[in-house]
């Protein structure tokens, strides 16, 4: 073990330098998660009643929910850290395979690869309960008068807890990713193809959809008896089924666009898309599911508004809080686009040189990138908006009062952030496509 | 004319010297082959004679204008709308038939799509690989990927075709059927190609040779 | 490989005159050095005395008459006996490349300027060569014979650049 031990810093020198960004994007993802998981404990050790600026965590009836919301934002950063796993994944099997030649055993193997993620999430943890902590007790200096009875330090168990979930999380994730180059060690060329995802996920969304209706109108907020609802049920079936295989609608979208493209960008960015959907489907059912809780939050702020006058602070700090951490979300599933985009100009960069050596302008390879985001995000964006205002509409439309209107443009604004978010992504990778397509990719040697 | 010169060419990276003082004048029309060890700086030559690179001094001459001193922009440009390239590997796009690839260039020029691949078959058809026209490349073969990328380098008919090592990684045959492509296309349109080879039976394909030793010219031989 | 035995081949398809093998020889083995109709008249006298060949008859097409020689089955075996040996790889240097660039040492001092000239002449030849190979109407015996030749010259081409920078290594070595 020790052995083993001396090997993986040998090896942590010696990584390209794609490879020592993945191990920094891997701890800041750990240290997100930290973040977010010691913010859901933090929530439910809190006792009392609290300052109403605190919104839902001020409150305990409400509290429950608000670490809920926290942990949920793990998702965002988990569809990030599997971006971030696959960044250099070229460099990182080519490694492996070596060190396989080199007489390690498939455990041996299988082991270095845990050590490495862990390493990172060891890192990470660390740093983010560090900080975590100083913040907090910083800001609970500033926020709550010193004579309050409320204790709201974060339990050193539940910290540990926190920590150690997000530790062995990445021990695992490391320990399984080494599987395939373990099975073909001489095998660096002979990458096995991407599965594709199988038939029966892609109709899972139908009876989930189905089931997703029932619960609605057996809540009261759907009556099923009016012909309305049943047309929206069926397009809302749809809406779900695409949207819990977000690959399949993405591919569909590259289809549609690589059949009807008129120019060479769009050509190649929705045949790009079409050839891997998988990275942008995984994120973008993140960033969907971000959407449509937005727009659903819509009609519960509108119903707020429209009964209460809204002028309360709880509330209003809760809309904002909760969009807030809508943004979070959708802002940290963006940057695992951002990664996307890196191990896309990773194993791309001599063909994109080539075609920049050409005569392509690098406009136009940026573009490329810029419509992948359109091509991927927007249809996702809408059918998750859509999903959120829909359902509710019809039981809307028979309430006159203007605060009604609100879910509309507040749907349209959660997607129109979605694809933002797709979008700012691609833009930022412009300084990366520009160091991918420069001369030196071309070399051969 | 589109005659193609580098002067007293320079270029360096870091400590290593590519070429050191390199000029060379190629005639429209001619065959030249750069040859060399490897590690000579045949292929930071045809860089520079090609404009993706820019030495750091000397100049490089192509139809009356300095192109090294262009802005990247104008460099684009001008490869898009005189020169061909092939490079070693085809380095198709993977993701895009033999077709579409083919037809890459002219759509990146704002030709329409059923114009740009009818274009692209008529080339892939001259290119003997009208058979693998709606196959992807990772289906391939080393020659048919090379010969798809030289219609690639063909269809906006240049008048420089460039080419590092095109038949590298073929056999003899295939290699003789990419070369013969080449030139033929190249003949038919009186334009110059400049092939980087290690490969002497390569090289006798050419009128003539420029053969580089340590970044500089070791002597040039007339036809 | 002997004379004998590329007749005897030929002969194997059907009886043939002494003018008819040079004929097909310098046909079929193109670029290869030329009969001497002496040489063949003499090698088939031997190949009779040795019971490989007999006169099967006599021809007259527009000259002179002819005599036809057809193979016996001794010939045959002969024939397919060379044919399942190998030939021996050379055993000595003997190319006067090596002689020149090995004496260029000895008596200038350098054989650098003898090996780009030889180079120059070398790729020339590899043109022509080149150039037939690509004009239209080549025969499977001319390509065959055009490869084989480029091969050779390309081989040549390579050991003149090894011993380039061979020689380069070992001035270096001895001026440090
Ligand atoms: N991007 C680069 N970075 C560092 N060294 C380079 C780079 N490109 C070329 N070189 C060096 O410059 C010299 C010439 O390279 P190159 O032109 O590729 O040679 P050739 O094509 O003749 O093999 C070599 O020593 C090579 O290592
Ligand atoms: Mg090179």
């Amino acid at each position: 073990m020790s052995s083993l031990l001396t090997v993986a810093r040998m090896l942590s020198h010696g990584g390209s330098r794609a490879e020592r960004t993945r191990a920094r994007l891997m701890a800041a993802g750990a240290m997100l998660a930290t973040w977010f998981l010691l913010g859901a404990a933090n929530v439910l050790a809190l006792r009392g009643r609290l300052n109403e600026w605190l919104g839902p965590a001020s409150d305990p009836g409400t509290r429950r929910g608000t670490a809920l919301a926290l942990g949920l934002l793990i998702l965002p950063v988990a569809a990030f850290l599997h971006q971030v796993s696959r960044l250099a994944s070229a460099d990182r099997e080519r490694r492996l395979c070596a060190l396989r030649l080199a007489g390690a055993t498939p455990a041996q193997v299988r082991l270095l690869g845990g050590l490495e993620t862990t390493r990172s999430a060891l890192i990470g943890t660390v740093a983010g309960a560090a900080s975590y902590v100083l913040l907090q007790s910083a800001a609970r200096s500033l926020l709550l008068d010193p004579g309050s009875p409320a204790d709201v330090a974060v339990p050193p168990l539940l910290c540990a807890a926190a920590m150690a979930i997000v530790i062995v999380t990445a021990a695992v994730s490391g320990l399984l990713s080494g599987r395939q180059v373990v099975a073909t060690p001489l095998g660096v060329t002979l990458r096995t193809a991407r599965r594709r995802p199988r038939r029966y996920v892609r109709w899972l969304g139908l009876p989930a959809g189905l089931i997703v209706i029932v619960v609605l109108s057996g809540a009261g907020v759907l009556p099923l008896t009016r012909p309305i609802t049943t047309v929206l049920a069926g397009a809302m079936l749809l809406t779900i089924g695409l949207l819990l295989s977000p690959s399949s609608l993405v591919r569909l979208s590259a289809r549609v666009a690589g059949g009807r493209a008129r120019s060479a960008e769009t050509l190649l960015a929705a045949r790009a898309l079409q050839a891997d959907p998988r990275p942008w489907g995984r994120t973008l059912s993140v960033v969907g599911l971000a959407v449509t809780i937005g727009s659903v939050a819509g009609w519960e702020q509108a119903e707020i508004l429209a009964t209460r006058r809204a002028t309360e602070p709880f509330w209003l700090s809760s809309f904002i809080l909760v969009d807030l951490a809508l943004l979070v979300g959708i802002a940290v599933a963006g940057s695992a686009l951002f990664v996307h985009h890196a191990e896309y100009l990773l194993e791309n960069g001599p063909m994109l040189a080539t075609l920049q050596a050409a005569g392509t302008p690098e406009t136009a390879l940026r573009r490329v990138l810029t419509r992948q985001a359109l091509i991927a995000a927007t249809p996702v964006c809408t059918l998750a908006a859509l999903l959120g205002v829909l359902p509710l509409g019809a039981s809307a439309a028979v309430r006159p009062n203007v605060w009604y209107l609100w879910p509309l443009p507040h749907a349209l604004l959660m997607a129109g952030l979605g694809v933002a978010a797709a979008i700012l992504a691609a833009t930022c990778s412009r300084r990366r496509l520009h160091r991918s397509v420069s001369p030196v990719r071309l070399r051969t040697e | 004319m589109n005659t193609l010169e580098a002067r007293q060419v320079e270029k360096a990276f870091g400590r290593t010297h590519a070429l050191r003082g390199l000029s060379a004048k190629i005639e429209p029309g001619e065959i030249v082959a750069i040859t060399g060890p490897s590690g000579s700086g045949k292929s930071t030559l045809l860089h520079c004679l090609s404009g993706i690179m820019r030495p750091e001094t000397g100049e490089v001459h192509y139809a009356g204008e300095r192109i090294d001193t262009l802005d990247e922009a104008a460099r684009t440009k001008l490869r898009r709308e005189h020169f061909g390239i092939v490079f070693q590997f085809g380095r198709l796009v993977p993701e895009l038939t033999a077709v579409e690839n083919v037809a890459l260039p002219l759509l990146f020029d704002g030709h329409g799509r059923e114009e740009a691949t009818t274009v692209a078959r008529a080339w892939l058809e001259e290119a003997g690989a009208a058979d693998v026209a709606d196959a992807r490349p990772a289906e391939l073969s080393g020659g048919q990927l090379q010969r798809v990328a030289v219609a690639r380098a063909l269809i906006t008919s240049p008048k420089v075709i460039f080419a590092d090592e095109p038949t590298g990684a073929l056999d003899s045959v295939a290699g003789e059927r990419v070369l013969s492509l080449l030139l033929g296309a190249a003949r038919v349109n009186s334009a110059t190609v400049v092939i980087v080879t290690h490969d002497n039976r390569v090289a006798a394909y050419a009128d003539r040779e420029i053969v580089l030793r340590d970044g500089v010219t070791a002597g040039e031989v007339m036809a | 490989m002997s004379i004998g035995h590329i007749l005897l081949g030929l002969l194997t398809e059907r009886p043939k005159h002494g003018y008819e093998l040079k004929r097909e020889h310098d046909e079929r083995l193109p670029g290869a050095k030329p009969l001497a109709y002496g040489q063949v008249y003499a090698t088939l006298q031997r190949l009779q005395r040795d019971g490989k060949v007999a006169i099967s008859g006599t021809a007259q097409e527009s000259g002179p008459e002819r005599t036809v020689y057809e193979i016996t089955g001794e010939g045959t075996a002969d024939v397919h006996r060379w044919l399942a040996e190998i030939e021996q790889p050379a055993p000595f240097i003997s190319s006067p490349l090596f002689a020149r660039v090995v004496l260029a040492l000895v008596a200038e001092g350098s054989a650098d300027g003898y090996l780009l000239r030889q180079r120059s002449a070398h790729l020339e030849r590899m043109r022509e060569l080149t150039a037939r190979k690509s004009s239209a109407g080549a025969s499977v015996g001319e390509l065959l014979a055009a490869d084989y030749a480029l091969h050779h010259l390309d081989a040549d081409l390579r050991w003149m650049e090894t011993a380039r920078q061979r020689i380069d290594e070992l001035t270096r070595e001895i001026r440090a």
